[in-house]
């Protein structure tokens, strides 16, 4: 049972630095012995042996059950951390870019990585695994080692988990540990109500209400809190983008003459098409045109040759005028056209959406990657 | 609608608050590249309801200090702040190395402003949480921190200061953790909490939930102040979550937490169809604010983005429930048993606020994506989380304005 009870406490933890822990276990027999520590989960073999310096691990062969352990141990974490590496070799912007061999070197120890992986199979790793449970243990001698925080890792308290068994922890693949460790909490230290210097800037600056002098909301008429739209309008044709234009910009002035200086102060004289007058009709033109002949589902990016085609426009402007009119321009034309459904809207890639919804499959297979979302039938929704 | 379980004496639960708002106008041009669903535009569309609601108007909105080196160190380690400030699209190609370390690059791109983007939410997140321990009375603060739909990272894994709560897709899905038995460890045991759920989550089924478990962590754990990540991607149609959550059911979360009385922190989080999220997060502006909004949007610059009806509310989809009543029982009587281990508040008592006191309450409008994509969080290197103390500046203090007599501290944080 030990080697198990092992390896379940290195599924809990499997953080712990193996070079600076080792194994643990001559630590644990230590505390053990000192019947401090409560062993429900600790290993308390004092045969699995002492751990010889890490450059030397590789010299080992099998028949050592310290080398049995750490392989086990590297058969976990590293199926454990398979679908990260899947993420991040799958992502979708890993086109952009290339992983540099040495990326793929481990580091365990010095430096403060998230994780380092290599892929391994499942399979792998259940033959690796189940070679564990057979192997025979050797008897040798242990010498105590000078692991002192140790036991700070244990969690004495910790109800042992139901139905645990070694085939279970392979194959309960859904569980991945949080890391403990002065690495991944934040300290929160004791409350000493003292002040921190500087509070006072953490108020940031008022925007609103205005300072008095500057205010004129008690004068004027306010509209009354959470109103929508009329029901109905004049228009001759109610509706229409030259009716919403209309009712947009009455809206908005009444709005500025509510705001007063916040109005400008918030940029909202930068917001909507309004953005649009600081620009030619070539220049309109040229900017659409781009985004048309990079379409996403080619897997092209127009920003590359939208900057180069608009020297003398910041990115700011170009991002600006993107989200402030080109967008929703387009939208206007999908809110009336006539073909139905897929409003997939404020998505450079509605052409690639609009694909999926087609075929009636999600956009994506299910990685670790936040990207690849789980199948997504409903995306015809507003 | 069921009122909330707290104990202090209260008006209706729509009684109008006073709401600060943090909002940084420069925040919506910040841009993560062609095709990632993280859009800071949200926010100024968000801005843009907001104003046209008439919202505004009623709030102190506050543009907030950004966050210097040496703040973002207090939190971070001082060579990822400054890979995050040196680090630019054109030289990433040579820091390969780094970026691999601190996981930047792909999900979480580097762009063009980059920390100054990272400076203006960090600053708003540390002017709320600021202001939020002015605020509350308590002689000791204890958070409690509710996500909606990314788990946590843990990193008040191993305390009994900070309760985390959080609600969240859980299978086979990033980023993996978040299983019910992850409990806390050590003196953190049983302050945290993981509710997993699967996919298409209604509104009833997610508050059979939330309301009980988060009525009887208020009850047992007794908080000094509540922050609320209210990440949208747990809302129905969103691009990357998978949860059926209408507008309604998922303010009616906000509308239960603000309902005890305590000061309230709204943190903004994921939401990848912003149009959404604007409708979200106008509408849970005017929860805090304890206004009803009309369902007939008005019109404004951002219009055409709601159409074609150009209402708040959608409809939630007809994708199934994979949450059956018999899996929402078990994960609801789980954790209630978790909770009845934890027997009384640690140290300090949380104080009733005498009834004549009047505090101004803080809102902001920020970037502050879950922590998935947050370049402000990072699980290698977590410093010192110092609460930060001060006196309010009596110039925020306006007793005239005040509607109510309870006032909460509120920020949303986009």
């Amino acid at each position: 049972m030990e080697l198990e009870d092992h390896l379940k406490e290195y599924e809990e933890y499997p953080y712990l630095d193996l070079e600076k822990n080792g194994l643990g276990l001559s630590d644990v027999r230590k505390s053990c012995n000192d019947s401090e520590v409560g062993c429900e989960e600790s290993v308390c073999d004092p045969e699995v042996g002492s751990l010889p310096e890490k450059p030397k691990w590789r010299c080992y062969g099998t028949e050592h059950l310290w080398k049995q352990v750490l392989l086990a141990r590297e058969a976990i974490f590293l199926k454990r951390n398979a679908s990260i590496s899947s993420e991040q070799s799958n992502s979708y912007w890993s086109t952009k870019q290339k992983m540099h061999p040495s990326m793929y070197d481990d580091h365990i120890g010095s430096e403060k990585l998230r994780c380092s992986v290599r892929l391994v199979s499942a399979k792998e790793s259940r033959t690796v695994s189940s070679k564990m449970s057979n192997a025979p243990r050797s008897c040798s001698e242990s010498s105590s080692s000078t692991q002192t925080d140790l036991k700070d890792h244990f969690d004495k308290e910790s109800t042992p988990l139901s139905a645990d068994s070694l085939v279970g922890w392979f194959s309960d693949s859904h569980r991945k540990r949080i890391p403990v460790g002065p690495l991944f909490q934040a300290r929160v230290p004791e409350w000493t109500g003292e002040t921190y210097e500087d509070d006072s800037r953490w108020l940031g600056s008022q925007i609103w209400p205005l300072k008095s002098g500057e205010s004129n909301k008690h004068m004027i008429e306010r509209e009354r809190i959470g109103k929508g739209r009329q029901d109905s309008c004049g228009c001759q044709y109610p509706g229409s983008v030259e009716c919403v234009r209309f009712h947009t910009a009455e809206k908005r002035m009444r709005v500025k003459l509510e705001l007063g200086l916040a109005f400008h102060r918030w940029k909202f004289d930068k917001v909507g098409e309004e953005v649009a007058l600081s620009w030619t009709k070539e220049e309109e033109k040229k900017f659409q045109t781009i985004i048309k002949s990079n379409p996403p589902s080619l897997n092209k990016c127009f920003w590359d040759e939208m900057f180069k085609a608009f020297p003398s426009k910041s990115r700011e402007d170009l991002v600006s005028y993107y989200f402030n009119v080109y967008l929703l321009q387009r939208r206007g034309c999908q809110n009336r056209s006539t073909t139905p459904s897929s409003i997939d809207s404020d998505d450079e890639e509605s052409e690639f959406v609009l694909l999926s919804n087609r075929f009636g499959h999600g956009a994506a297979t299910s990685t670790s990657s936040i990207f690849r979302s789980p199948k997504k039938p409903h995306l015809n929704s507003r | 609608m069921e009122a909330g379980g707290n104990s202090l004496p209260s008006g209706p639960d729509g009684v109008k608050r006073k709401v600060f708002y943090f909002y940084d106008p420069e925040v919506g041009n910040y841009y993560y590249g062609q095709g990632h669903p993280m859009k800071p535009h949200r926010i100024r569309m968000t801005h843009a309801l907001l104003a046209h609601y008439g919202l505004l108007q009623h709030m102190h909105v506050v543009k907030p200090a950004l966050a210097r080196d040496r703040d973002l160190c207090r939190f971070h380690a001082d060579d990822y702040v400054a890979f995050l400030r040196s680090i630019t699209p054109e030289t990433q190609q040579d820091q390969l190395r780094q970026l691999k370390r601190f996981n930047v690059g792909e999900d979480c791109p580097v762009f063009d402003g980059l920390y100054s983007f990272c400076q203006t939410y960090a600053g708003g997140s540390v002017g709320g949480a600021n202001f939020l321990k002015c605020t509350s009375l308590a002689s000791e603060i204890h958070f409690l921190d509710i996500e909606f739909c990314t788990s946590g990272d843990g990193v008040f894994y191993t305390t009994d200061r900070v309760m985390t709560v959080s609600f969240h897709k859980f299978g086979d899905y990033f980023p993996g953790t978040g299983d019910i038995r992850d409990v806390g460890y050590a003196k953190g045991k049983y302050y945290s909490l993981n509710v997993p759920l699967d996919d298409g989550i209604d509104d009833e089924s997610y508050q059979s939930l939330f309301k009980p478990i988060m009525g009887k962590v208020m009850e047992v754990f007794k908080p000094g102040a509540v922050v609320l990540q209210c990440g949208a991607d747990s809302l129905s149609g969103d691009r990357l979550g998978c949860f059926n959550l209408s507008i309604k059911g998922h303010a009616e979360c906000v509308r239960y937490m603000r309902s005890f009385n305590v000061p309230l922190l709204l943190v903004g989080g994921g939401g990848y169809t912003i149009r959404n999220v604007a409708r979200c997060w106008c509408y849970e502006t005017g929860v805090a604010l304890g206004v009803e909004l009309e369902d007939k949007m008005p019109q404004h610059e951002y219009y055409e983005y709601f159409g074609p009806d150009y209402t708040l509310h959608v409809a939630p989809s007809n994708m199934e429930n994979k949450n059956s009543r018999q899996q929402l029982d078990e994960i609801r009587a789980k954790l209630l048993d978790y909770l009845s281990k934890l027997q009384h508040a640690p140290s300090v008592q949380f104080q009733e606020r005498p009834p004549d006191t009047e505090l101004p309450e803080v809102d902001e409008d920020q970037e502050d994506e879950d922590g998935r994509w947050d370049h402000d969080s990072d699980m290698d290197g977590v410093d010192d989380c110092k609460h930060v103390s001060g006196r309010v500046k009596r110039e925020y203090l306006e007793p005239k304005d005040t509607i109510g007599r309870h006032c909460c501290a509120h920020f949303l944080t986009a």
